[in-house]
């Protein structure tokens, strides 16, 4: 029993002794991973202030107006181009489309010349529904 | 547990042992087991509570140590834009009472990867017994790296912060800017050492970069733009030197503020010149017909004059050997109104007499006019206050003579003018109207100030300030000519002209003062270097320019003053 007892510390100091060698390099380990990743966390900071103050100065507004001056050949807006949408006048009415319209009026085959006559004799003569009479519609 | 005491008993334990019965013995190692389980568990639980413990203090110190020194907020616009930051540099230094070793070798050394250092200055520095002097600020990486190879003992290399102004000369005079230790020494800079951050850096807690950042009142894009019209202004007028500021009138924040020449506060050493001083804080001048605004503001809330009472103006005043006289002379009986677009010097000393120097006094004292203004910026001109207040002093100072005050000043009592009638502190902060209503002293009642507002709408639609019309913004303004004294005497040939504009004139928003400081150019018409010549046309040219980025709406359909003055006169009346 005692034995058993004994061996069974013994295996537990081994493993206790392996543990905590093991956490300890982690530690450290990990210790040096957050000091570089301060180091690095800092220099990027430093970069990003200098990359900052950078594209501040070169968004800079004199910097902009001297290259706008330079290369773009633009100038100030003017105050009289500045409106309101409700100052635009109301939309027109469409103009229409004359010469389309005087298309429409001209016969589909220009070759056939038009002829009124036979157009009104060939509505005349096609007996489209029975005749009507004037006693038509009366009841008895 | 008597047994670890009580020696006698402890021989009696071990012949306990020793007899081997079982029963007894075994009892006695099952205590000794619990005893020493007892000990590890104590131990065990001293560990956990010293691993939930907070870092210790010298762990943190170590962190410290490791960052920049001597840090400063970055400032930003009130867009967000950066104005002022700190970048880090590296400085070499030596510790000479720790034995350099061979001082003319370690000053061969760094002079070869330095060559513009000063060898004979470097041998001093590294034979003194000082324990830290500095050898050179900003170097490069390259050059710290091989100074690092050549292994010279106890010289080391510490980061810093350098400030950096982006965007050089364009807000030199509000940023101001930092010594070489980086503290600041002038403008706002100064500003935020007092407001306990050389305190902190004392204590050695203001590094690194978690210093909560300044929230200026200033717009980049207004200040630009004001600065480049003067730029302008100054080259076609050959003035001395020309400045300008543009006020929020309901916030009192100052949008932009410029006084050229300036400097780059990048190398401040330009800044010592004293002709680049701020002239619309330190500078102290005689506002000239600007302050007929305080006049008429003052006779008209006091009851003693209505926008249609009547003043001759047809005879000089003569006061002794001095007389006062007009420029723009009308010899008639002027009203009001008219005594305002003429700018009738005659016209508002009468006005100004007919209310008394007493009354005067008391209000220009009200309108802050007669005592240091204190903003965040350090510099800080006192007006120039006559010391016996007779007639002869309220009828000059009535057209802005014999009275001396920052044209800062002379700015926030004719914002107080337009307003409504408070007088709100100007500020280069951000500032909500909340906040300003919670500072604001009222001055006049918002009647006046109506009657002020179509009084400078109608100085420009019909008076002297027609130049600084812009169309759809509704410019009302004042002009302003005096001449400067030298040696004690009015001098004809050198004048300040002002123009103080106001826009949209029915609800003021900005406030816009320019000023203009012996301007040459006279042009074709000769003698005449008025201010309706030059600082009134120079702020309708920033006027048109800044309010489309104010975010102030042109608009078509606004009546004439003269209309709305009538009204206004028959609702008073």
């Amino acid at each position: 029993m005692v034995r058993i007892l004994n061996v069974l510390v013994i295996g537990c100091l081994i493993v206790a002794a392996v543990i905590v060698y093991d956490v300890k390099y982690q530690s450290t380990y990990k210790a040096q991973a957050v000091a570089r990743l301060n180091n690095e966390i800092r220099a990027e900071q430093e970069k990003i202030a200098l990359l900052r103050a950078e594209w501040s100065r070169l968004s800079s507004p004199v910097r902009i107006q001297t290259l706008s001056e330079r290369y773009l050949g633009m100038k100030a807006l003017d105050v009289s181009r500045i409106d309101d949408f409700s100052a635009l006048p109301e939309k027109p009415a469409p103009v229409g489309d004359p010469l389309g319209d005087l298309i429409e009026t001209l016969p589909a085959d220009p070759r056939k010349p038009r002829d009124p006559i036979r157009d009104m004799i060939e509505t005349l003569g096609a007996p489209t529904e029975a005749p009507v009479t004037g006693s038509a519609g009366q009841g008895p | 547990m008597r047994f670890f005491f009580d020696l006698p008993r402890f021989g009696q334990f071990f012949a306990a042992l020793r007899l081997a019965d079982g029963r007894v013995s075994r009892l006695r190692i099952g205590m000794m087991v619990c005893g020493f389980a007892l000990i590890y568990c104590v131990i065990a639980g001293r560990l956990a509570m010293l691993g939930m413990m907070p870092e210790l203090a010298d762990k943190r110190r170590a962190v410290a140590a490791d960052s920049m020194t001597s840090s400063r907020p970055d400032i930003f616009d009130r867009q967000g834009r950066l104005l002022a930051t700190d970048v880090e540099s590296t400085m070499l230094y030596a510790e000479p009472n720790k034995k350099v070793g061979d001082v003319d070798e370690a000053t061969e050394l760094i002079t070869a990867v330095l060559p513009d250092l000063n060898a004979s200055e470097l041998r001093q520095k590294l034979s003194s017994k000082k324990g830290f002097v500095r050898i050179k600020r900003e170097i490069s990486p390259q050059q710290q790296l091989e100074l690092h190879r050549l292994g010279i003992p106890h010289i080391g290399f510490m980061r810093e912060a350098k400030r950096v102004y982006p965007d050089g000369n364009e807000a030199s005079h509000v940023l101001g800017h930092v010594n070489v230790d980086n503290q600041g020494i002038a403008g706002l800079e100064k500003w935020i050492d007092t407001g306990g951050l050389a305190d902190l850096h004392l204590a050695g807690l203001a590094s690194g970069r978690a210093l909560e950042p300044v929230n200026l009142a200033l717009d980049l894009g207004v200040q630009h733009a004001l600065r480049d019209e003067l730029l302008m202004a100054k080259e076609l007028y050959q003035a001395n030197s020309v400045s300008g500021l543009v006020l929020n009138v309901k916030t009192g924040e100052i949008f932009a503020m410029v006084s050229l020449p300036d400097y780059d506060p990048n190398v401040p050493a330009g800044s010592i010149d004293p002709t680049r001083l701020n002239r619309l804080t330190t500078g102290v001048y005689e506002m000239g017909s600007t302050f007929k605004a305080l006049t008429i503001a003052m006779a008209l809330d006091s009851g003693k004059a209505t926008l249609a009472s009547q003043f001759d103006a047809r005879m000089p005043l003569q006061y002794g050997q001095f007389t006062i006289n007009d420029f723009h002379a009308q010899h008639r009986v002027l009203s009001v109104p008219e005594i305002f677009t003429y700018s009738s010097n005659i016209g508002a000393a009468k006005i100004a007499l007919a209310v008394g120097p007493d009354a005067q006094r008391a209000f220009l004292k009200k309108t802050g006019l007669l005592d240091q203004l204190k903003t965040e910026l350090p510099e800080s001109g006192r007006p120039l206050v006559p010391k016996a207040w007779g007639e002869i002093n309220t009828a000059t100072i009535a057209f802005g003579h014999g009275l001396s005050v920052a044209p800062l000043q002379a700015v926030m009592a004719t914002a107080a003018l337009v307003n409504g009638g408070l007088l709100i502190p100007p500020t280069f902060l951000k500032r909500s109207e909340a906040e300003a209503q919670a500072l604001a002293t009222r001055v006049i009642k918002p009647e006046t100030s109506d009657k002020m507002r179509y009084l400078l709408r109608l100085n420009v639609e019909k008076g002297t300030a027609e130049r600084a019309e812009v169309e759809g913004y509704y410019v009302g303004g004042k002009t302003g000519t005096s001449e400067k004294v030298v040696r004690g005497h009015y001098v004809h040939d050198k004048l300040l002209s002002v123009f103080m504009g106001v826009f949209p004139c029915d609800a003021p928003e900005y406030l816009v003062l320019v000023m203009v400081d012996e301007p040459k150019n006279w042009g074709d018409r000769k003698g005449q270097a008025t201010a309706g010549l030059n600082a009134a046309p120079t702020t309708g040219r920033i006027i048109a320019r800044i309010a489309p980025m104010l975010g102030v709406k042109p608009r078509r359909d606004l009546p004439s003053a003269d209309h709305l003055i009538l009204a206004s006169r028959r609702i008073a009346n």
